[in-house]
């Protein structure tokens, strides 16, 4: 039983390489190689910045008699990023899943349900955890002799941080999950909390250089506090310089609150899965209404969609909060930016180029119409029964996109363009191709998804953040960026960057252009027969 | 109102509906039985204009679906066996996304809603975003959204599951309603009581072929519904 669970579990995870829509088709052999080239790149761009970050830490300390604080710090980085990237899942895989009922409603105890979804959150944290571990035992390996006890003691920390991982997601998001259960807006919760822990990562992460500085020089304080306040992570440093004993106290610091967690879920997970709170209930008075045109009633909606749902809300519009974070960043620190800028002179005329870039690259990050069309999922046919045709549906979601992208893209080059004074030229560029771009991204989202529909999702999640459509369009738009800077570098004699900048408009809206015009007419009948 | 001519459709080598012609003039309740599997819903979401057919031809109102989908759908209404809506929105939400859809008119769609939510005892849970609701109070939210706009065609699948007795009593009030009015209901379902009561004429399917149809007292003759159902199943097996 637990390994039909568990077979369900992994093939909902790999759905999104398996197979599409509700036909159940299986991808061709250049998708799958495609998908797979993908994820390596991520998983090659992850391990070069841990690995970088953990060569600075591990000479000096290793230098200093500390190599198990090297281990302890680089401990403390997996955990937060497997908690900071696996939280809202768990929140959504575990407490909030669409089959939990169905489930609970068979004869299967509903700690081998819990046990099963846990085990695919676990790998998950595993592969995080392994995105930073592996650089640091690598950058350890490159810096002194690697015994087979190191080897041994890293194997088992491979296995036993992601269940501490595990444990902590499993409190925040049963955390994350009452408090949004009892409240009228979730969506803004989520997206808060996602905020909060992103942006305190962030800060720490963008402090890194200052506080590895820090380290090096008060390494033996630093050690102090670590041995004092954060004893698990002082035996996994010692564990991991091959040290028994501390591996099993490091083994019953990960195992014991994994073990105590998954005991009082699984003691109270009918009751978590089944009980909705709610907000308070809403009684109706009736109000006077302004009567909108199909085409204001299909954007209202898919408004309402991105609103309501706060994980489509945080995946769909994360690039405008940074791109209003960076217009602020330009507001209140711009003397600094624009002082920083004028001390390299040669930086000068690529000013434009360089802030069209960053912006493009923000833009890129929105995902509204990415995931669009799997989101509908099983109500899609809501709107294929109603007199609306499918172009006027897409069209729809294409609007949202561009609303929810181009004013804090159009904010943001416009203090980029004053901070920067990138002169007339610069100027239009930063006004005029980030909102070219921003359509490209509206159209190409939209038209992988379409491809690459998946409607039958039991969680948002696996629609919004487990789609291949999702997951190709963000490398597909800073492909392009990246494609257009290196074209820019091979012609860089033939034009000025500010002019090529400006030029760079011309093929996005070509491009744009023909792909809006395969959804007009393929994709919108595409579209009315999904199923 | 409906007319169907030879309607065929193929999933793979499976013949999912089998030369089906079926013509359902205003004012008739027209029911539409048959097994699991036997064609129904295939038939009726090619009606609606959600599922392209192989050959054949659908006409509503005199429009044909494959060529005018739009004016089709702006006269009729679809309610799906197992109404999956948008919950992310509220009831009240819902209702004035779909009529929005159909331009229905402020002062027309605040009177109807009042009127059919009052009927159905949704009004005070029109507020509550339709996540929260049952799957009887998401059926009926269905039917009422089906209403608003008072189309000519009605098309039903299994309307009745979910619906508490007297929210099904309401809806075959309004099916009657509508025909007297002129409109026209097609629906499926797998109650035979309620077939035989409801409707003017029958149609039964059987893995996709037309095996009977005619008014009511054609295809039963003395016999009850069920009687004639079971019987031309086991004689077309």
């Amino acid at each position: 039983m637990f390994r039909a669970l568990l077979r369900l579990q992994l093939r909902s995870l790999l759905a999104a390489f398996t197979r599409g829509g509700r036909k159940g088709k299986k991808p061709s052999k250049l998708g799958l190689f495609g998908y797979g080239a993908l994820m390596l790149y991520v998983v090659v761009v992850f391990f070069g910045l841990f690995y970088l970050m953990a060569d600075t830490l591990c000479a000096p300390l290793l230098a200093a008699g500390l190599g198990w604080l090297y281990f302890a710090l680089e401990g403390i980085l997996a955990l937060a990023l497997g908690v900071v990237g696996s939280v809202f899942m768990t929140q959504s895989q575990l407490f909030e899943a669409r089959d939990n009922e169905l489930l609970l409603s068979m004869p299967i105890p509903p700690a081998a349900i819990l046990g099963s979804r846990m085990l695919a959150l676990y790998l998950q944290s595993f592969l995080l955890s392994a995105l930073v571990l592996t650089p640091a035992f690598l950058a350890y390996g490159a810096a002194a002799p690697v015994t087979a006890a190191h080897a041994a003691a890293w194997a088992a920390v491979y296995v036993l941080l992601p269940l501490a991982i595990l444990a902590l997601s499993a409190v925040l998001g049963w955390l994350v999950a009452l408090l949004s259960s009892r409240m009228r807006n979730k969506s803004l919760l989520t997206v808060v909390l996602y905020l909060v822990f992103l942006g305190g990562y962030l800060y720490l992460y963008s402090r890194m250089s200052h506080y590895l500085n820090l380290l090096i020089a008060n390494g033996p304080a630093v050690a102090d506090v670590v041995q004092r306040r954060l004893y698990p992570f002082w035996q996994l440093g010692l564990a991991c310089l091959g040290g028994g004993a501390a591996l099993a106290r490091f083994a019953a610091c990960a195992a014991v609150p994994f073990a105590l967690v998954y005991w009082v879920l699984a003691r109270t997970f009918l009751r978590l899965a089944t009980t909705r709170r709610g907000a308070a209930r809403i009684r109706y008075r009736e109000r006077a209404v302004r009567p909108r045109t199909p085409d204001g009633a299909l954007l209202l909606r898919e408004a309402r969609h991105l609103w309501g749902s706060p994980l489509y809300l945080l995946n769909g519009a994360f690039g405008s909060v940074c791109l209003l974070i960076g217009a602020g960043f330009l507001a209140f620190r711009g003397r600094t930016v624009a002082e920083f800028a004028a001390m390299i002179p040669p930086l000068r005329p690529w000013l434009g180029l360089l802030g069209c870039g960053l912006v493009c690259l923000l833009v890129g990050m929105n995902l509204v119409t990415a995931p669009s069309v799997s989101l509908e999922g099983r109500s899609l046919w809501l709107l294929q029964s109603l007199p609306v045709s499918g172009w006027q549906a897409l069209r729809a979601k294409l609007r949202l996109h561009l609303l929810v992208t181009m004013p804090p893209a159009l904010v943001c080059a416009a203090a980029a363009a004053a901070v920067l004074r990138t002169g007339p030229l610069g100027t239009a560029a930063l006004l005029v191709t980030p909102l070219a771009f921003t359509d490209v991204c509206a159209v190409l989202g939209l038209a992988l998804n379409l491809r690459m529909p998946r409607l039958d999702w039991d969680s948002e999640a696996q629609a919004v953040k487990r789609s291949g459509s999702a997951m190709i369009a963000v490398f597909a738009d800073w492909g392009i960026v990246l494609a257009l800077g290196l074209l820019f570098y091979a012609t860089r004699r033939v034009w000025s960057p500010d002019a090529f900048a400006l030029a760079a408009a011309v093929p996005l809206v070509l491009v744009s252009a023909l792909v809006r015009r395969w959804l007009r007419r393929g994709g919108a009948a595409r579209f009315q027969t999904l199923s | 109102m409906l007319n169907i001519e030879h309607l065929t459709k193929t999933y793979g080598d499976k013949r999912a509906v089998d030369d089906l012609s079926l013509h359902i003039a205003p004012g008739e309740i027209y029911g539409f039985i048959g097994h699991n599997g036997a064609g129904k819903t295939t038939t009726i979401k090619a009606c609606c204009g959600i599922l392209d057919f192989d050959s054949g031809e659908i006409f509503v109102d005199g429009v044909s679906v494959r060529k005018d989908p739009l004016r089709c759908k702006q006269v009729m209404a679809y309610i799906p066996d197992n109404p999956d809506l948008y919950d992310y929105l509220s009831g009240i939400q819902y209702l004035h996304f779909i009529a929005d859809i159909f331009r229905v008119p402020a002062a027309e769609r605040r009177a109807r809603i009042r009127d059919y939510a009052d009927r159905f005892e949704l009004t005070d849970d029109l507020a509550q975003p339709i996540r929260a609701y049952s799957h009887g109070m998401k059926q009926k939210l269905a039917i009422i959204s089906a209403l608003i706009h008072r189309p000519k065609l009605v098309i039903l699948d299994e309307p009745f599951v979910g619906l508490d007795p007297k929210a099904s009593h309401l809806l075959k009030e309004l099916m009657r309603e509508i025909c007297r009015d002129g409109g026209a209901i097609f629906f499926s379902t797998h109650v035979l009581e309620v077939a035989e009561k409801l409707c003017d004429k029958v149609a039964i399917l059987k893995a996709g072929r037309l095996v009977k149809s005619g008014t009511m007292e054609e295809v039963r003759g003395d016999e009850s519904l069920e009687s004639v159902f079971l019987e031309l199943e086991d004689d077309h097996v």
